[in-house]
């Protein structure tokens, strides 16, 4: 295999509460998801595909943690097929994602580049193909999926005008909130002369997932000097720009709509984090067929489509529905949680009704409250019978809002804000026009 | 009586099917040409064009056809009179309305909502469109999305192509963004031409809401072929600044919020459609019908009665009584109209001949285009021209790419025309006044009547015995670069994406077509006139006493203009009576005197008179018009200095036209001798410095 997969393990901006933005969070790489830490779906997604070396970068603060999971993976899996690369780690502090593509500058392979957060069902063979089937002067690919589960919010997805030519390649891409600032949607004539048919699609989402070839790179450091400043979405797309913007046509990045017979979800906002556990939770009943075993009566219920991790002590009469139970928790009697993905070490009372609610590892919910709709940070404790919903409920004291500054592009939308002026700047350094 | 007329009017509602040919274009692509015939009525394979617009409005079963009329109405009205869309079997009746004060597409459509002669949906088409479309078809789709979606006003039809196909008008090209699934119009731009300057469609998100996925568009030809609702000509007249009907029109429409109306694309890749509206296309169109490409719209159907073109091998068409020299050579893609003669070793590839012309021998003709009557020496070398009717070419001559000779053209004997030359046989005002080759053709005779003196043909292009002037396109204000590449012209080739030329096409230019040689009073009626002076006075003196905007009150008076029916001349005359009133005013009260009057009241208002002047003429008139408003009212003779030396520095008024005015008027005012004075020397001073 050809190919080198690189893991970019960003730190989940948009999953706040629950990711490392916050004190009391867990790396967003490691956030569970049915209780499997989501690094693992790709680390599994990538086994599939046999590629020639996995990277997993991180930034220094989490690398310990991944490190260790990744290891533990690696001694499950490896041990059994010794014909799987070993997987390396790197650490990187950067501020962008094109960064990344520094670290690997002297590689002489082509790149797969990935998010640390995805879950599909889809082979990456799939993608390799198409990616090899490409036509012969790509040097890259974007993969693009639309998004099939009603239950995410809208506003919650990154929304983009993704244009692309009638034979999908990629040729812009504006982020709604830059296009909704300056109330224009800017199509470049030039592009319209390059590719008279252009499609703009409101629907498409970014995966993340991009196939570079060393083409590809060797142009970005030739061409984009300031490649190390933008996310990878960016670099992408100056590439799309470059295919049309020049006096002769240049290489195309080709683009990959995910057919609709696949799933495909990213769990990098809290509504698709809850339902990538849910489209697991469901996997998991199809799956196991037969129900599981009639308890005692008296005994707690645990739904076919539910999870209850190790040393979890469920009380009596507790019924879990559509729920992920997380590792050393407690729950009391007669709670109810419906919907539900509760982390690590928490600590549930009696009569605790909660729906549709994500709990932060070591929180603690006592008697009879009933939540619905809610995140609930790491750590935090609620009161005695309140009754919340739809709140996002934090600790008290105020960190340092370091989040704008997160190295994670993807999650981040205010990497396109500087869009429209850099536009201006990109038509007018080229030196095309001089002619 | 009358309501008697509209009931029954209204039960044939349905059945008729009305067409609109606007058979004017407003624009100047096809000068000087245009200056002698319409456009319509220029030959495109040996049949005037407006002859393919009729084909298909018969055959797309429409029963109502009205020509709207513009610059040359008289010729486009008697053509059709003689014309066998005129007897008794004709598929339609057709009538031409003389709207002979509009100075845009907009202007037309206003006047059609005047006449109120539209009672249901109706065609709309130019009156240059080429095309086989199969209609009903089309109007199905209309009716069906109109079933759907009852805002709809307007399907455009239009044909898919690639961007830069040869009969996709390369001049305006413009772009249609379009929702994938329904093909409603979202919007609509137009772009600069290929390697045009650097600029972008921008899109206001507003429109894109509740859009998955919408489609750009910029290789679609857009033949202009419309079908309206009634509410279309409606809107023009809500809506007065309306100029174009794809820039203004369908722009203003789906950018509205009040209106709310939707406009829908119907695009088609099996049929031919395409519009002559410049040289490239009119020789794209012309190979088209010869390679038979638009079926059955081809030479040898004979559309004209009197035509007997017939078929043969390679695409070669000969009418009868052709008499072709026996060593003579015809290649592939050749029409041939009667009593033409071929002489000896001419070659003749992929053009079109008129009737009764008379090619010599050893001429070589390739792509180019000889309308009748025309004569051709012997020797000449002609490539990708066009010569109009009754021309001269003497021996040994040789046409470069591009040429367009004139009407009545005589070219000499080895004379050289250089590439994209164009050639009239009189003077063609410009509109723009653009500065042309030579000082002495500032002395621009009006008339375009061939009574030109002598003296002044360009001998230097036609030779010695020949007569001709070189015509000086408005675009040629645009092309600093000599090296350019024109894009309308027959030299267009094949543009190739990295062909650097700067833009050519003003896109933002209104351009308006030749001036009218009609006398324009005639058409005003003294009951309209009174009222209008009346009504335009107390209009302007209250925009003048409220301190109106300017714009307000150029609205309100382009209103009155359109609603009573009057000529510019009116208008100018109404502003500037009440100016000069209003400077008196000033004067009478002793508020200010004759000077600072003049410059507050024309400095503000002035910019009035820049939309009511066209041409040259009338900037002309306007100055006989302030002078003579000026003695009417008694004022002191400086005050035409005054506003004279204003709207020179505004430019409303031009230098060379002062003075022509100063020289062919003798007006009795030393102050304004003074400034021409001034200007004459300040002029010289120009030359010098060149």
């Amino acid at each position: 295999m050809e190919f080198h997969a690189v893991i970019c393990c960003g730190k989940g901006v948009n999953l706040n509460p629950l990711s490392k933005v916050k004190e009391t969070g867990i790396a967003k790489a490691l956030l569970p998801i049915g209780n499997k830490p989501m690094i693992e779906y790709v680390l599994e997604w990538c086994d599939q595909g046999q590629f020639r070396e996995i990277t997993v970068v991180t930034d220094s603060e989490s690398n310990e943690d991944i490190g260790k999971v990744v290891e533990s993976y690696s001694i499950k899996t490896r041990t059994e097929n010794s014909q799987l690369s070993t997987i390396k780690m790197n650490i990187f502090d950067g501020d962008s994602t094109g960064e990344i593509l520094e670290l690997f500058e002297n590689d002489p392979s082509e790149f797969i580049l990935l998010p640390c957060d995805f879950i599909t069902d889809l082979p990456p063979q799939v993608l390799i193909e198409q990616y090899r089937n490409r036509e012969s002067d790509d040097i890259a690919m974007t993969v693009h999926y639309l998004n099939q589960f009603e239950s995410i919010d809208k506003k919650s997805l990154t929304h983009y005008y993704t244009v692309y030519s009638e034979d999908c390649h990629l040729l812009d891409i504006h982020s709604k909130d830059s296009v909704e600032l300056s109330k224009a949607l800017e199509l470049r004539a030039q592009m319209v002369w390059r590719y008279p048919i252009s499609k703009v699609s409101t629907k498409l989402l970014d995966s993340f997932i991009y196939f570079i070839s060393n083409d590809a790179l060797q142009i970005i450091k030739r061409e984009l000097p300031d490649y190390r400043l933008k996310s990878a979405t960016k670099i992408l797309r100056d590439l799309g720009r470059r295919s049309w913007k020049h006096s002769d046509q240049k290489n195309g990045i080709s683009l990959f709509v995910l057919p609709n017979e696949c799933s495909f979800v990213r769990s990098d906002n809290i509504p698709a984090y809850m339902e990538a556990n849910r489209y697991i939770m469901k996997l998991r009943a199809k799956a196991q067929q037969q129900p599981p075993q009639a308890k005692e009566k008296g005994a707690a219920t645990v739904g076919a489509d539910s999870v209850v991790g190790e040393n979890t002590l469920l009380g009596e009469r507790t019924s879990v529905k559509k729920t992920v139970v997380g590792k050393n928790c407690k729950v009391g009697k007669r709670c109810r949680l419906t919907g539900c993905v509760l982390l690590d070490n928490i600590t549930l009372e009696d009569d605790v009704v909660l729906e549709n609610c994500i709990i932060g590892q070591n929180a603690i919910i006592h008697n009879k409250a009933r939540l619905t709709n809610c995140n609930i940070e790491g750590s935090y404790t609620v009161a005695k019978g309140s009754q919340i919903k739809g709140e996002t409920l934090t600790n008290l004291f105020i960190e340092g809002e370091s989040a704008s500054d997160s190295e994670d592009s993807e999650d981040n939308s205010d990497g396109y804000d500087s869009y429209e002026d850099d536009f201006e700047d990109d038509f007018e350094d080229d030196g095309l026009f001089e002619r | 009586m009358a309501p008697k007329v509209k009931k029954q009017k209204e039960i044939v509602k349905d059945e008729r099917l009305q067409a609109i040919v606007l058979t004017d274009s407003f624009e100047t692509r096809f000068m000087p040409l245009t200056s002698v015939k319409p456009r319509c009525l220029l030959p495109l394979a040996n049949v005037p064009l407006i002859e393919y617009t009729l084909e298909f409005l018969a055959k797309a079963g429409v029963d109502e056809v009205y020509l709207m009329c513009c610059s040359h109405a008289d010729q486009i009205s008697e053509y059709i009179e003689n014309s066998k869309w005129n007897k008794p079997w004709s598929p339609f009746k057709i009538q031409t309305i003389m709207t002979l004060e509009s100075r845009s597409v907009g202007d037309a459509m206003r006047d059609l909502d005047n006449r109120g002669l539209i009672t249901g949906d109706f065609l709309l088409v130019s009156g240059d469109v080429v095309t086989n479309i199969q209609f009903d078809k089309v109007l199905e789709q209309h009716k069906l999305l109109k079933s759907q979606d009852r805002d709809h006003i307007a399907t455009m039809v239009l044909t898919k192509a690639s961007a830069l196909h040869r009969t996709r008008s390369h001049s305006e090209p413009a772009t249609f963004i379009l929702d994938s699934k329904t093909n409603k119009c979202l919007y609509y731009q137009d772009i600069p031409p290929v390697n045009g300057k650097k600029s972008s469609i921008s899109i206001d998100p507003e429109f894109l809401e509740n859009v998955d996925e919408f489609i750009v568009r910029n290789d679609l030809i857009d033949c202009h072929v419309d079908i309206c609702s009634p509410h279309v000509p409606a809107i023009f007249q809500e809506n007065f600044d309306y100029q174009y009907l794809r820039r203004d029109f369908v722009k203003g429409i789906l950018s509205s919020d009040i209106l709310k109306k939707s406009i829908y694309a119907y695009i088609t890749d099996e049929y031919y459609a395409a519009r002559v509206e410049s040289w490239q296309t009119y020789d794209a169109i012309s190979q088209d019908i010869l390679a038979r490409w638009c079926y059955p719209i081809v030479p040898d159907s004979n559309f004209l009665e009197n035509h007997t073109y017939s078929y043969e091998n390679e695409h070669i068409y000969k009418e009868d009584n052709v008499v072709l020299a026996q060593s003579c050579k015809i290649g592939s893609c050749v029409a041939i109209g009667s009593n033409t003669s071929i002489g000896d070793g001419t070659i003749i590839e992929n053009s079109v001949i008129g009737r009764n012309c008379k090619i010599g021998k050893n001429i070589y003709i390739k792509n180019s285009y000889i309308w009748e009557n025309s004569t051709i020496e012997d020797s000449c070398n002609i490539e990708y021209s066009i010569i109009a009717s009754n021309s001269n070419i003497g021996e040994n001559s040789k046409l470069n790419k591009g040429s367009v000779i004139g009407f009545n053209v005589k070219i000499d004997h080895d004379q050289k025309i250089d590439e994209n030359i164009r050639i009239s046989s009189s003077k063609v005002q410009n509109l723009d006044k653009s500065f042309i080759t030579s000082e002495d053709e500032e002395e621009v005779d009006d008339d375009d009547d061939d009574d030109e003196d002598e003296n002044s043909f360009d001998y230097e292009i036609v030779g010695e015995n020949g007569t001709g002037y070189i015509y000086e396109s408005e675009d040629s204000d645009y092309d600093d670069d000599a090296s350019t590449k024109p894009v309308n012209s027959l030299m267009y080739q094949m543009f190739e994406l990295t062909l650097s030329d700067d833009s050519i096409v003003s896109q933002s230019q209104i351009k308006h077509k030749k001036k009218r040689s009609y006398s324009t009073t005639s058409i005003a009626t003294d009951y309209g006139e009174e009222n209008f002076e009346k009504e335009a006075l107390e209009t302007l003196a209250r925009a003048l006493e409220n301190n109106h905007d300017l714009d307000t009150a150029l609205l309100e008076l382009n209103t009155l203009r359109m609603s009573m029916n009057v000529t510019y001349h009116e208008v100018r005359y109404a502003t500037s009576t009440a100016l000069l009133t209003r400077v008196k005013e000033f004067i009478g009260t002793d508020t200010l005197n004759n000077k600072e009057a003049v410059e507050k009241i024309f400095r503000q208002w002035g910019s009035l008179f820049k939309r009511q002047i066209f041409d040259e003429e009338d900037q002309i008139d306007l100055l006989q018009t302030l002078n003579q408003v000026i003695n009417d009212l008694g004022l002191e003779k400086q005050t035409l200095l005054y506003i004279l030396t204003i709207l020179y520095d505004v430019e409303t008024l031009e230098e060379e036209l002062i003075l022509k005015w100063w020289k062919d008027n003798e007006i009795d005012n030393e102050y304004v001798a003074k400034f021409i004075e001034w200007l004459e020397e300040a002029e010289e001073d120009d030359s010098d410095d060149e």
